[in-house]
């Protein structure tokens, strides 16, 4: 690797960790398992960097990475772990409201996969086959996966309608 | 999109922006990434160094002409045939001789890491495959991952989970390519051939031990920032008593940098074994993919 390819890898990586870290976050649960996961794919990106940084969406990648590395996490621990207690905020964080809080824990009541499949499609806005492509995964798998994390969320949020509604204020 | 889909979306929108973003931690993913990859680089270098070892043809390699250009490459008109009198030309024959047909692979690779006084043991890496270079085609099966490869001709299949990709094999692809984050190996590196063919014959010791092993050692230049200057290697390499053809290969190797920029050594051990020479190599395509628009 060549010091003009490490000069612009740390430029990547400052760019990406602003336009990455609220997905990551999704992704993962928390801000802090966001963190940690968006350090891990960038670490794996270096890896290719010398590929990637002429390819002609690199953010495109780091977010395929991103994808996979929070599954691949899931299925390395088999299961996860549920945290009902509300992470420990800083001070100028948003005011939270109970509508977020639920979003939050029923976000993270869906399996790893569950949760990758819902937050590409409606964060990330792509479509049922990109989110296939992004996970390696067959779009029937996708469609399966993506209707019972909604069924589940509906379940767990009854007010559904009303409780994003408000979380969208 | 139903409205209450719409909904959700903005939603998820609010709460992954709830908190700010904090600072990226640049430096530290720099200096975690620049280590994964000596660790990395110490894997790849052994795919580099069984193509050395070898005397380059047993190592399968798409060469920089690309896969057609490899039976070619790999099947020199030269040497095989003629009586070699010293232990390198004929280890340079053997290797060049199995080369020139098909065979079956299966390739292991181990060893361990010392980083900052720490002592932690690679990933071991197990690949088995086929390939017949006067096609080309092959396979290569990484065990345990489904991120299998398939060379037919040109067209080069590429397996991520359930799904099949498929493209054209380039200059500098390979079949098992570098696809895996772990320690695994890839057994067909795009390699310089000729140079180093050269490279052994010159500057490489080969000692006959028996009627059917070899054993060599040399140092390696790799020229490339993320190794070190030298990298000594050593192994052995065991014939077949009759054909001559090469059955098997051992070497290991260590990757040592300096205690001011790294402070890590590999000691990393690759052994190959080969069988089935001149057997049909079956690679059927398989059912690929299709990609999906750029654009929703």
């Amino acid at each position: 690797m060549t010091q003009d390819a490490i000069t612009s890898f740390a430029a990547f990586v400052e760019e990406a960790w602003r336009r990455h870290l609220p997905l990551a976050t999704l992704l993962s649960g928390d801000r802090h398992r966001g963190e940690d996961l968006l350090q891990d794919s960038l670490v794996k990106l270096y890896l290719r960097w010398g590929r990637v940084r002429n390819s002609s969406d690199p953010h495109a990648y780091l977010r395929r990475v991103l994808a996979n590395g929070s599954v691949s996490r899931w299925r390395r621990t088999r299961r996860e772990t549920l945290t009902w207690e509300t992470p420990e905020r800083a001070d100028h964080r948003a005011e939270i409201t109970e509508p977020h809080e639920q979003l939050r824990l029923a976000l993270m009541s869906l399996s790893r996969q569950q949760r990758a499949v819902v937050v590409l499609r409606y964060y990330a806005d792509l479509s049922e086959r990109q989110v296939a492509e992004e996970l390696g995964c067959s779009l029937g798998s996708v469609k399966t996966q993506n209707h019972r994390a909604m069924a589940k969320l509906r379940k767990l949020l009854p007010s559904f309608d009303h409780s994003v509604q408000e979380v969208s204020r | 999109m139903t409205i209450d889909e719409d909904n959700f979306a903005v939603a998820l929108h609010d709460l992954a922006h709830l908190d700010p973003i904090s600072a990226p931690p640049t430096a530290q993913v720099v200096h975690r990434a620049r280590r994964a990859r000596r660790s990395r680089t110490a894997a790849m270098t052994a795919a580099a160094l069984a193509v050395v070892a070898a005397a380059g043809g047993l190592a399968v390699g798409l060469d920089r002409r690309g896969p057609a250009a490899t039976s070619t490459a790999t099947a020199p008109d030269t040497t095989v045939s003629a009586p070699a009198d010293t232990p390198a030309l004929q280890l340079v024959a053997a290797v060049q001789a199995s080369a020139k047909t098909s065979f079956r692979f299966t390739m292991t690779t181990g060893g361990t890491a010392v980083e900052y006084g720490k002592k932690r043991t690679l990933g071991k890496g197990v690949v088995t495959g086929a390939y017949d270079p006067r096609v080309p085609k092959g396979y290569a099966t990484v065990v345990g991952h489904p991120l299998d490869r398939r060379l037919i001709g040109k067209d080069l299949y590429l397996q991520k989970g359930e799904l099949w990709l498929k493209s054209q094999a380039g200059p500098q692809d390979t079949l098992t390519g570098d696809l895996l984050y772990t320690n695994v190996l890839n057994p067909l590196a795009s390699v310089d051939f000729a140079s180093q063919v050269a490279a052994l014959k010159k500057a490489g010791v080969v000692k006959k031990t028996s009627a059917t092993s070899y054993a060599f050692s040399f140092s390696w230049k790799p020229g490339d920032a993320d190794r070190p200057d030298v990298i000594p290697v050593s192994g052995t390499i065991q014939v077949d008593a009759k054909s001559h053809l090469v059955t098997s290969m051992e070497y290991t190797y260590t990757l040592a940098y300096p205690k001011g920029e790294a402070d890590a050594k590999f000691y990393e051990s690759v052994r190959w074994t080969y069988s089935g020479y001149g057997e049909p190599v079956d690679v059927k395509a398989p059912r690929v993919t299709p990609l999906p628009p750029t654009e929703k």
